[in-house]
């Protein structure tokens, strides 16, 4: 299974050069914790903007989110993760990087989702049921 | 495994009378995306709501955009999911589940706070469980190659 099949959610998007206000918005209106910004030629991620990152600018740059642009307080250069890449590839590249998210990309590094801890999760448990349940049924055949 | 022997004893909170500006002061300095809510009385706090980055952005955006206008106790998740020390860990995230919540204010006998457990802290606990598993299983197999066996 690679990243591509277990990325559930769809991915939005915001640029740089948007006002904050209006990408917060965005995040509300979706009901998502996190935008990838993008450039706006080739789609490929220039940064990330989470609610933490909004907060965080607004203190640090001592102005409320009005009068704040995204690039200013997005994480710049993200940590990417390729369309192709095996689900364990994807947790040791997020893992080394202390990413709870990443987007991922295709082969030309256009955005093409994103894969956060919540999808690798469910992915990562359910393979450990398929193993339970080896253990299990040998464990009752014992028994029998 | 009980809530108590798991929950981080360090709570970042602030008291629900303070500006939110104050709060997202303490989420900067903490490096955290939550706060527990705190009510008087000051030597043993009761924990009234959490407050998250989100619930500040949204905030903002259906209110006062200056952060020091706003106050906790408006804009707060109230009434949040409470754990108990001697509650045990396996029902406590069945409780967490229910309730839709990554995160949970902790408390003693008396009803103080006295700690706070996250999803994060379940999450490495089972990890150092699983691992233990693997190492287990790793030093059998080695023991039963027969390639290191001496003949």
């Amino acid at each position: 299974m690679s990243i591509a099949d277990l990325s559930s959610a769809p991915v939005y998007t915001a640029f740089a050069d948007q006002p904050l206000a209006a990408a917060a918005r965005e995040m509300r209106a979706r009901d998502v914790g996190a935008l990838v910004v993008v450039d706006s030629r080739a789609q490929r991620p220039v940064g990330i903007l989470t609610d933490r990152d909004i907060v965080r600018g607004q203190v640090e740059r001592r102005a409320d989110l009005h009068c704040l642009t995204v690039g200013e307080v997005m994480t710049p250069n993200p940590v990417t993760v390729p369309a192709a890449a095996a689900l364990s590839e994807a947790i040791q590249t997020m893992s080394a990087h202390g990413v709870r998210r990443a987007p991922v990309v295709d082969r030309s590094g256009a955005l093409q989702g994103i894969v956060t801890l919540d999808d690798l999760l469910p992915a990562l448990a359910q393979q450990l049921s398929v193993l339970a349940g080896i253990a299990d049924a040998q464990a009752r055949q014992r028994h029998a | 495994m009980k809530v108590g022997a798991l929950c981080r004893r360090q709570v970042v909170s602030i008291s629900a009378s303070a500006p939110v500006s104050e709060a997202a002061r303490l989420m900067c300095e903490q490096q955290v995306g939550a706060v527990v809510v705190t009510a008087a009385p000051a030597d043993s706090p009761i924990a009234v709501g959490v407050l998250t980055d989100r619930d500040i952005v949204r905030a903002q955006l259906d209110g006062a955009a200056d952060l020091s206008q706003i106050r906790i106790a408006d804009v707060m998740t109230p009434e949040p999911l409470v754990l108990s020390e001697d509650e045990r860990l396996d029902e406590a995230v069945r409780r967490m589940r229910a309730r839709g919540v990554r995160r949970a204010p902790v408390i003693g006998a008396g009803g103080a706070l006295t700690g706070v457990i996250s999803f994060d802290d379940v999450l490495a606990h089972i990890g150092r469980s699983l691992a233990a598993l693997a190492r287990l299983t790793e030093r059998q197999s080695r023991r039963d190659d027969p390639a290191t066996h001496q003949t």
